[in-house]
């Protein structure tokens, strides 16, 4: 254990335990430094004396605050040299410090002939150790005026032996070269260890427990409580209280920082639990919005169908109102012609002689029962369709018997600028043919229209009786009765005078005749470029469709072999 | 004293540092309450909005079920508006046959009677006031009076307008009448110039428009060629002048006589007795021809017998 180290513990022991011997163990070990220190100052052992016990009273009580790696010696002696120069600073020292001044005035620089020269040094040896670091003053004073061995003074700086010993010189160089700085020019290392030999000074036993009882007067009571660890935060060394005060420090700080990092992260959660909130509240606003204006819609929707709905009730109710009104009209037992109402009744007892004054026919090919002659006969859609039915099978089968018969010849060309002619030919049908469709018919109808509506149509088919006149004739639009004549229809293309070719068709049939003409070029299929526009209805409405339609495809071969894909006549 | 100050570095910059940190914690507690209360603001807006989510989704499926509850539209308004705007008897056929199953009658809805529109009533062309085929002979028949359901005042008016308008012609052609006499192979020539035919065809309407009224009278009237011609007047009202001409041809045994007839600016002829007898001198010779004959001395040739 060095010599450092030791005070510290015995230091340590009497403030915590307050064990007198350890401090006068301290005592022990450097009272010849305090009272060298103080002798070269005050000159005189009593006041020496005084002044160690001064010294090591304010140790005593400034113990507690000592560290591990504090130097005991260097601070013993500072506080000596500060007791020292109190002291002096009273009329005594006054006077004796003049006294002093007058002498080293004679003497300064130039140390007088009879003395050695480390004499002169003396007086300023305190300043000089002062002016050393510490480590350096410590090595002097444990060397000369604790008289401690160079491996003692190695132990106690914490080196070894070799290099106290080069610390030990060094320091006396630098003592060496602050004299000669305060113009000592004979001041070497030498003289300068000489003046610290030549002032140390021993204390004698006796005054170590003189010392010793003095300060123990005034030293306070053993440290306990915060005492105890005031004085160990004093104790600790600059690295340890730096750890400790770090650490003083850390923990708060620390804490600090933890709270401020968990209050960011309460800041970074809260904000994603807002940023989180306002993107659900805007796809909210969103979905409210696309509600809004669907609820928007439907409602309009809903309004506009109630409105519907409530028109449609009016309607509804006007329209019964209506039918009640009129049906009222058209049911009374004093029934009369109403101008408010837009139906009229007739008694069926008079329908077929109405059916007589009519200048109207019922039916009408290719199989269709006229919409007057529908609500006369009060037909439902089915029985309209039935009787439309054998209409069209009636006249489907006359086209048929029609068509079989009929046949083509050339015929010579009546002038020189007839091209081509030829006659179509629809015979009469045969009389068993025609016999055998009208029997048909006239025995499929009535078993539609019944018994009570059959006349309607009846009467149409015969001669009206009592002598009146009837426009037409429902027995030959029906073609019930066999046809005398044949049809025939001529027809020819033949060049005109301006060189356009055109097509004449004659024809006669039941009794009636006529003649129709028309450019050839009508008759071009669709998409001839050569084709112009108009319609050839040769013969529509007086021959047979059979026929027409003979004759239409002749002329057309015509059309095509004499016209077509030529430049436009 | 290092040692201290040391410590009171340390313990300083820890202290600074504790500040520091003290503060910028206090700021972030700050901000966290900000944003804490910001988060809670906003999630009662949320709230506020999924509550309104809630009864706009509500309102939403209510809204459909009301739409879907809606009853369709029925044909029938459609029918009832095309009733509205035009007279149901100047709706299409098919409409007008919807409308008659709509007040129930059809051909089984009456023993009796049958229920027609009036348009129906038209288009069969009825010969209301009919011609006979002798001509001059014209009146109101049974069938047409209960058609038209006439009264017996009615049809009475009706009538009593048939024969004023056939007395007023008569006497109108007898007052005005040309008679030329026989000459040459001329065995007749009479001329009728300027016969009223329009303003008595219209005295006759306006006394049926009396009678029975605008509709009816307009069907008595829809046939004007038959009603007409059996006055007497014909039918069409350009005609001012009427003029027959009968000349007497001989071919060696065989005498013809030859009507030439003129209504204004047509003409027709032909031999008697079959030639057409222009109606316009029917007051003066109801019979026609025979009349003439009897009139003008000459023997009318006898009917050829039909096969």
């Amino acid at each position: 254990m060095n010599e450092r180290r030791q005070d510290f513990e015995l230091l340590q022991r009497f403030t915590r335990h307050g064990e007198q011997p350890a401090f006068a163990d301290v005592v022990r070990r450097h009272l010849d430094l305090v009272f060298a220190t103080a002798m070269r100052k005050v000159e005189d052992a009593g006041v020496a004396q005084e002044v160690a016990q001064n010294v090591f009273a304010a140790l005593a009580r400034k113990a507690w605050r000592f560290a591990p790696d504090d130097s005991l010696p260097a601070w013993l002696h500072k506080a000596a040299l500060l007791e020292s120069k109190s002291w002096l600073r009273g009329e005594l020292g006054r006077r004796r410090r003049e006294q002093a001044a007058a002498e080293l005035g004679t003497t300064m620089n130039t140390p007088p002939e009879d003395q050695p020269a480390f004499h002169a040094l003396v007086p300023l040896l305190d300043d000089a150790l002062l002016s050393l670091r510490e480590k350096d003053r410590t090595a002097l004073l444990l060397r000369f005026y604790e008289s401690q061995s160079l491996r003692e003074v190695g132990g106690t700086l914490g080196v070894n032996e070799d290099a106290a010993r080069k610390r030990v010189q060094s320091a006396l160089e630098k003592l060496a070269e602050f004299f000669n700085r305060r113009g000592f020019k004979t001041a070497t290392v030498a003289a300068a260890a000489a003046a610290l030999q030549h002032t140390a000074t021993s204390a004698s036993a006796a005054l170590v427990s003189t010392v010793v009882g003095a300060a123990l007067q005034v030293a306070p009571p053993a440290l306990v409580g915060l005492g105890v660890w005031l004085a160990r935060l004093a104790s600790l060394s600059r690295v340890q209280t730096a750890a400790v005060c770090v650490a003083l420090a850390a923990v708060p700080v620390g804490w600090q920082l933890n709270e401020r990092h968990a209050a960011g992260q309460e800041v970074k959660r809260t904000q994603t639990q807002l940023l989180a909130a306002q993107n659900e509240e805007f796809a909210l606003q969103a979905e409210l919005e696309r509600l809004r204006a669907v609820s928007g819609r439907l409602e309009q929707s809903v309004a506009q169908a109630n409105e519907a709905a409530a028109r449609v009730a009016a309607s509804a109710q006007a329209f019964d109102a209506w039918k009640k009104n009129i049906r009222g009209l058209l049911t009374a037992a004093d029934y009369r012609w109403s101008d408010d109402s837009a139906f009229v009744r007739i008694p069926k007892a008079i329908l077929p002689q109405l059916s007589e004054l009519s200048d109207a026919e019922p039916l009408s090919p290719p199989g269709v029962v006229r919409p007057y002659a529908r609500e006369l006969m009060g037909l439902t859609p089915s029985e309209r369709q039935s009787v439309e039915a054998a209409l069209q099978r009636h006249f489907a089968d006359l086209e048929r018997d029609r068509e079989a018969g009929i046949y083509e010849t050339n015929k010579p060309p009546r002038h020189d600028l007839v091209l081509a002619a030829k006659l179509f030919v629809a015979p009469a049908l045969p009389e068993d043919a025609v016999k055998r469709r009208a029997d048909q018919l006239l025995a499929e109808l009535p078993g539609i229209l019944g018994e009570e509506r059959w006349p309607l149509v009846q009467v149409r088919l015969k001669e009206a009786p009592g002598g009146y006149t009837r426009g037409g004739n429902l027995r030959t639009i029906l073609n019930l009765d066999l046809e005398k004549s044949a049809e025939h229809l001529v027809v020819d293309v033949e060049t005109y005078a301006n060189g356009t070719i055109m097509w004449e068709c004659s024809l006669s049939a039941r009794g009636m005749s006529g003649r129709q003409v028309g450019a050839l070029s009508e008759l071009l299929p669709e998409g001839d470029p050569n084709r112009t526009k108009g319609s050839a209805d040769l013969g529509q409405g007086f021959v047979s469709d059979a026929l027409r339609q003979r004759a239409l495809a002749w002329l057309q071969e015509q059309a095509t072999a004499r016209l077509g894909k030529k430049e436009k006549p | 004293m290092n040692k201290i100050l040391l410590a009171l570095t340390i313990l300083g910059a820890g202290a600074g540092g504790f500040l520091t940190a003290h503060q910028s914690t206090i700021q972030l507690e700050r901000e966290a309450n900000a944003a804490r209360e910001a988060w809670l603001a906003q999630t009662q807006l949320v709230t506020v909005a999924q509550s309104e989510q809630a009864g706009l989704m509500e309102r939403v499926r209510e809204l459909k079920q009301q739409a879907q509850a809606q009853p369709p539209a029925v044909d029938e308004s459609a029918l009832w508006s095309s009733l509205q705007t035009n007279r149901a008897d100047h709706l299409p056929p098919e409409l007008r046959e919807r409308l008659l199953e709509e007040l129930g009658f059809n051909w089984q809805s009456s023993e009796d009677f049958i229920v027609v529109s009036k348009q129906a009533l038209r288009d069969i062309q009825m010969q209301a006031i009919p011609q006979r085929r002798d001509g001059w002979n014209v009146g109101l028949t049974d069938v047409v009076a209960r058609v038209l359901a006439m009264t017996p005042e009615e049809r009475s008016q009706v009538e009593a307008a048939i024969v004023r308008v056939k007395t007023d012609f008569r006497d109108w052609t007898l007052s005005h009448v040309e008679r030329h006499e026989p000459k040459d192979d001329v065995v007749a020539h009479y001329i009728l110039p300027n016969y009223p035919a329009m303003s008595v065809s219209n005295n006759f309407a306006i006394g049926l428009f009396e009678a029975v009224g605008r509709e009816r009278a307009e069907l008595l009237l829809l046939n004007p060629q038959n009603w007409m011609s059996g006055l007497g007047l014909e039918s069409n009202p350009m005609t001012h002048t009427a003029v027959f001409i009968i000349k007497r041809e001989v071919g060696g045994n065989v005498q013809r006589f030859k009507a030439e007839i003129q209504k204004n600016i047509g003409r027709s002829s032909g031999y008697l007795p079959g030639a057409s007898f222009p109606n316009a001198f029917r007051p003066l010779f109801p019979n026609g021809w025979p009349d003439v004959a009897k009139r003008e001395g000459f023997e009318l040739p006898e009917e050829p017998q039909k096969k």
